[in-house]
This record gives C-alpha cells, sequence and structure tokens, in this order.
C-alpha cells in the first residue's frame, strides 16, 4: 500500500469527517467547559456526549461502504504538439498558439475495487454499538446479575436497609429497587436495570467496613443514578463510544460523560440525607480499603460497562468514569457549606459569547479541515511520471480525473472540449482517430478518453494559468 | 491484610449435645449440620458461601445472609476453615472443612465421650457394656479403652 492508497483510506468521507467532527467538537467542549465553571454536571455530563454523537450523524449522512474506487494510472506515453494536432486538442477556434514546444504525456488511468478498511472499522463500529445498545438496554441487568452471581435478598435480610431504601425511593419518586449482594470482600455498590427492573447492589465488603449511616448514604448516591436514569445513559454513551471505538479522543469523552453523571449522584444523593457529610466518610472509608485489596476482578472489570458504578480506581483518572476522591469530596463539602454562588450576570454573558466563537470557531475548522481534504486530493495525488502534470484531482466517484498544468498557457474563451473517442458527448468534437493515431506510443487498446478541456474553473491552488485536462474513465 | 490465610490452628469446638438431635444434629444446629454435610458432598473444595447457598435453596428456601452468618460460625469453632481468594468476580472467601465427615464424627464423639467419663467414670463404662451386647472379650477391650480415655483426661 503506498501513501495514496493510505490517503485515499483515511479521505472516505464517513471516516475523515467523522473523526474531524469528533476532535474538533471534543476540542472545543473542554475549552468550553473550562470557560464555564458555574456549569452543572448535568449540563457537562450531557455536552460531553456531543463529540460521541457527531460520528454517528456522519455515518448515517456519508454511510459507510466496505469497498471503494481507487484511481491508479500509468504512463502510456508522450507526444509533442505539432501545429496539426493543436486544433484537435485545443479547439479548433483557438487563436493563440499552443506552445508546440510542450511534450504532453499521456497516461491511462483506470479504478479499480479495493477494501476500505476506514470503511469496515466504521462499519464494525455501527455494528457493535447497535448490538451493544440494543443488548444492554434489553438484558444488561441480567447479563450483569449472571456474570456477577448476585444473589437477591429476601425481605427479613437487612430489612433495616430494605425499610430506609424504600423511604429515599419514596422520597426521589421512583420504585423502590430490587436489593442484591455480591460475595466480592472488596467494597462497592452499583445499580443495574432501568425502568421498572433496577437493582441496587451491596457488595459483602461495603456492608462490612461501613456503618449503618454510611452504607445508607452509598444507598442514596445509587438511588440518584437511578434516579437519573444513570444505566440507559451509560449504556447509550457506551454504544456511541463503540462507533467510533478507533479513536481514542471517543473514551475521553466518554469517561468526562461519566465522571460528570458521577458528581451528579454525589450532588443528589448527598442531599437526600440528613448528614450529608456521612457520604464523604464513606466514600474516604471505601477508597482506602480499595488502595489495600488488589485490582478488581477480570469479570468485574469486563461487566462494570454493564454497571452504573464502576469499581475500578487503579486506572489513570483520564479513563476513569469516577472522578478523584478529593474532587468529590470537594464537591460534597460544597454541598454543606456554603450555597454555590450564582455566576454575575457579566460573567455569564461573556461565557455565552465566548461560547458562541468558540462553536463557530469550531465549525470554521470543520468546514477548513473538510476543504483541506479536497485540497489535498487535488494538489497532493501527483502523477509523478507525467513531466508537465501538476496535479490531479478526483471527485471521490473515481471517474473523473481532472490533470492541472502549468506548463500550458492557452486562452479558455476560444478552447472547445474534444473528445478523442466518445460522440456520445456532446460539444464534443467527433472523434478523431487519426489524431490519435498519430500520437508516439499511444496505446490503441485503451479505453480511457483523453479529452482536453479549456476550463480553468477552480483548478484547486488557486493559480489562473493552469489549464486542466480530464480523462473520462470508461465505466 | 487480604492475603492474611486463616489458618491459624485451633482444636475443633463441639459446643453441645442434643439428645434429641439425629446424626450429626446431636452436636450441631440442624443449619449448621446442612452446611457441613453440603460441604463434605461437594466434589469443590474449597467452596464459597454463595455455592453452599445455591445447593442448600435447591431442597428448602434459605437466605443468603443466613448461610453467611452460619458459615462464619462454623469458621468460628474451627469446624471449617477459609481463606480469601482472588477470583474472576472479585476477593471472596472459601471454606474447607478442617475434618473430613468420619474423622469429625470421631472427634465430637471422643469429646462427648471423654466429657461423659471425666464427669461420671464407672457409671459410664457401665452404662456402654450394658447398652451393647458385647463378648467377654470386647467388654475387657473397652474397660481398658474407657480407662485409658479416662487416665488421659486426668
Amino acid at each position: 500500500m503506498n501513501f495514496e492508497d493510505v490517503l485515499v483510506q483515511v479521505f472516505q468521507p464517513y471516516f475523515y469527517y467523522s473523526v474531524i467532527a469528533l476532535v474538533v467538537s471534543f476540542v472545543c467542549i473542554k475549552i468550553v467547559v473550562k470557560c464555564c465553571p458555574f456549569m452543572g454536571s448535568r449540563a457537562k455530563s450531557l455536552i460531553y456526549l456531543v463529540p460521541i454523537v457527531a460520528p454517528l450523524f456522519v455515518m448515517l449522512s456519508f454511510p459507510p461502504k466496505t469497498m471503494i474506487q481507487a484511481v491508479s494510472y500509468r504512463l502510456i506515453g508522450s507526444f509533442s504538439i505539432s501545429a496539426p494536432q493543436a486544433p484537435a486538442l485545443f479547439g479548433p477556434f483557438h487563436l493563440m498558439q499552443p506552445p508546440l514546444s510542450q511534450t504532453i504525456t499521456v497516461v491511462a488511468l483506470s479504478t479499480n475495487q479495493i477494501f476500505s478498511i476506514t470503511g469496515i472499522l466504521c462499519l464494525t463500529g455501527l455494528a457493535i454499538g447497535g448490538i451493544y445498545a440494543v443488548t444492554t438496554t434489553m438484558m444488561g441487568d441480567w447479563i450483569a446479575s449472571r456474570l456477577l452471581h448476585v444473589i437477591n435478598l429476601d425481605s427479613n435480610e437487612y430489612d433495616w436497609l430494605q425499610t430506609e431504601i424504600a423511604k429515599i425511593s419514596k422520597k426521589l419518586s421512583i420504585q423502590t429497587p430490587q436489593i442484591g449482594l455480591v460475595e466480592d470482600l472488596r467494597p462497592n455498590a452499583f445499580t443495574m436495570g432501568n425502568g421498572g427492573k433496577t437493582k441496587l447492589v451491596f457488595t459483602i465488603g461495603l456492608l462490612n467496613i461501613l456503618d449503618k449511616e454510611e452504607i445508607l448514604a452509598v444507598a442514596s448516591h445509587e438511588l440518584a443514578h437511578i434516579k437519573n436514569h444513570d444505566f440507559l445513559f451509560k449504556a447509550l454513551s457506551n454504544s456511541l463510544t463503540a462507533i467510533s471505538f478507533f479513536n481514542p479522543l471517543t473514551y475521553f469523552a466518554f469517561f468526562n460523560s461519566q465522571r460528570e453523571r458521577e458528581m451528579l449522584a454525589d450532588e443528589n444523593g448527598a442531599k437526600l440525607l440528613e448528614k450529608p457529610e456521612s457520604l464523604a466518610n464513606a466514600l474516604t472509608k471505601i477508597t482506602k480499603a480499595l488502595q489495600s485489596l488488589p485490582g478488581e476482578g477480570r469479570l468485574i472489570r469486563v461487566t462494570s460497562n454493564l454497571l452504573v458504578t464502576s469499581p475500578i480506581i487503579h486506572r489513570p483518572q483520564i479513563l476513569s468514569g469516577h472522578p478523584k476522591i478529593n474532587l468529590r469530596l470537594k464537591n460534597i463539602s460544597q454541598l454543606t457549606s456554603i450555597k454555590p454562588k450564582r455566576p454575575k450576570s457579566s460573567k455569564l454573558i461573556a461565557a455565552i459569547l465566548l461560547t458562541c466563537v468558540i462553536i463557530v470557531a469550531g465549525v470554521a475548522t470543520t468546514y477548513a479541515l473538510v476543504n483541506l481534504q479536497s485540497g489535498y486530493i487535488t494538489c497532493k495525488i501527483a502523477l509523478t511520471e507525467a513531466a508537465y502534470v501538476k496535479g490531479v484531482s478526483t471527485d471521490l466517484t473515481g471517474t473523473h480525473i481532472i490533470l492541472i498544468s502549468s506548463n500550458l498557457t492557452f486562452n479558455p474563451m476560444f478552447g472547445q472540449i474534444y473528445s478523442l473517442q466518445d460522440p456520445n458527448l456532446q460539444n464534443i468534437a467527433p472523434p478523431n482517430q487519426a489524431l490519435r493515431n498519430e500520437m508516439p506510443n499511444f496505446n490503441q487498446n485503451q479505453t480511457e478518453y483523453f479529452t482536453p478541456q479549456t476550463s480553468l474553473a477552480n483548478p484547486g491552488n488557486g493559480k489562473s494559468n493552469e489549464i486542466a485536462v480530464h480523462l473520462y474513465i470508461d465505466k | 491484610m487480604w492475603s492474611e490465610a486463616m489458618t491459624e490452628e485451633k482444636k475443633p469446638e463441639f459446643s453441645q449435645y442434643n439428645l434429641d438431635g439425629k446424626a450429626l444434629e446431636a452436636f450441631l444446629g440442624p443449619l449448621e449440620s446442612n452446611i457441613m454435610e453440603a460441604i463434605w458432598g461437594s466434589k469443590k473444595t474449597p467452596i464459597t458461601v454463595r455455592e453452599i447457598y445455591s445447593a442448600l435453596n435447591k431442597t428448602k428456601k434459605i437466605a443468603y445472609t443466613t448461610v453467611m452468618s452460619t458459615m462464619d460460625r462454623l469458621f468460628e469453632k474451627s469446624l471449617l476453615d477459609r481463606k480469601i481468594e482472588k477470583g474472576r468476580g472479585g476477593l471472596y472467601y472459601v471454606y474447607w472443612p478442617k475434618l473430613g465427615k468420619q474423622n469429625f464424627q470421631k472427634s465430637a464423639v471422643r469429646e462427648v465421650l471423654a466429657s461423659l467419663i471425666g464427669n461420671f467414670g464407672e457409671a459410664v463404662t457401665s452404662c456402654l457394656i450394658e447398652e451393647t451386647n458385647m463378648e467377654e472379650g470386647e467388654r475387657k477391650a473397652l474397660r481398658e479403652q474407657l480407662s485409658k480415655i479416662k487416665r488421659n483426661k486426668n
């Protein structure tokens, strides 16, 4: 695979546009979030989804393909322009003397179908995302329950806990979840399921190390997850992440979003408690205990995507679905101390304006990068064998190639499109087999149509003294 | 902390003898005896609380936490041993019996008998001889055996 082949793969719109959309939107959102410190966790968690959703929209607009047309070319021969040939090449009415000293090199262009690696990547992502979305929303809780061996508590087990959870659920206006236990001695709690089938699971380790107040604080945090529909949120954002699984930035956006959901659950959970600091105590105890215990089991790691709360704390922060403990404690302490001040209106206006500027800059950058693609195709895929040809452009379908030369000067006013072979093309002179036969080394068996064109329209690099020579490829 | 295996040697503790109890239930509570039977009957050793819970639930509905606390009690009595194991699902206790079923019975009977002999001496010997139709040789051997137990006890 040569460099041009790599470019053809990368510049497929479904891949190139989706990557550009994700990268630009992620960078813009990071800046917006930094500039708006007063933005709430809910809003942050939602806008972090934008970079993950963008590739889906791109792929719906430009459906990925498994095969793409690649243009290949090879040198056929070259000929010098003689006086009798000039009208045929450059139109019968041209008044200017063509540069007879120039040698024109003819290349044969052909298209062939090749595997679209990027298309396969995108299709795989879409398939994984789709399967994941259906599986997790419909059976995620069942799968996680089976894999982690969740044991449902009877009504007489931990009855105080069940009573308290029912009370908190009532406060939150949600259905009381089923309570489950997992044998794991690592302290942790998580929720699974959505709608009326939610389950709140504690590990034995958590029940062993926390006191009643702290257990209730953890339960409030988990019930807040249920109230916020975080199981569904996580399932859908996981599915969207799977679509761009090949792009590392997707994971960063995903984990940023998950961390904000955790912060939101901390806030909502702590507000339900008489003593919000008990949640802080519980988190501190859990973190300490987890640090002294070995890393989570492989199964937990695999299934953590099915759970709202993941126990993984041994990951680098950037890849963790949980915020740092000190950030969480600070967030909770803010709830118990002074009420967060509303931002001044001037600051708010400045933030809104800045956000608008960033959005415009993002759109402009995307536009520029998308144009860079066509510019690159126009200018960079050069036919190096053809001495006079400066560049070649393609309209991506591979049926229309434009060779650009700056060596020929030509007055477009009097130009005419000529076809050497195709009689069906309108405004094109009849085929001039005689001329073609005169061309030295021209392969008579080639089916490509060689059509000099007078058009100077948008040759791609902004120079006006260039001539475009179109080669139409026989389909 | 977590890797600390709970293997401190401690003699199995038979703290009760129930006259109405059948088989193991003479020495253990009904659930304790069911758990011990399940552990001895299991092909997998060591075994987790959940596995015993699943096995027991097949015949009678029982709460997980009850099984867990009972197994914890059996561990405290040194009838079970346990350690923390790291598995795919996390860290959990795995249990195994300190004694095989035969040895357990023998040990429990010996404990009770030793206690009876220690307290009631000759009366236990006479009762045992009366309760069983023994030949003279067997009686003599039993007497010698009981005297030996008593000597050891003293």
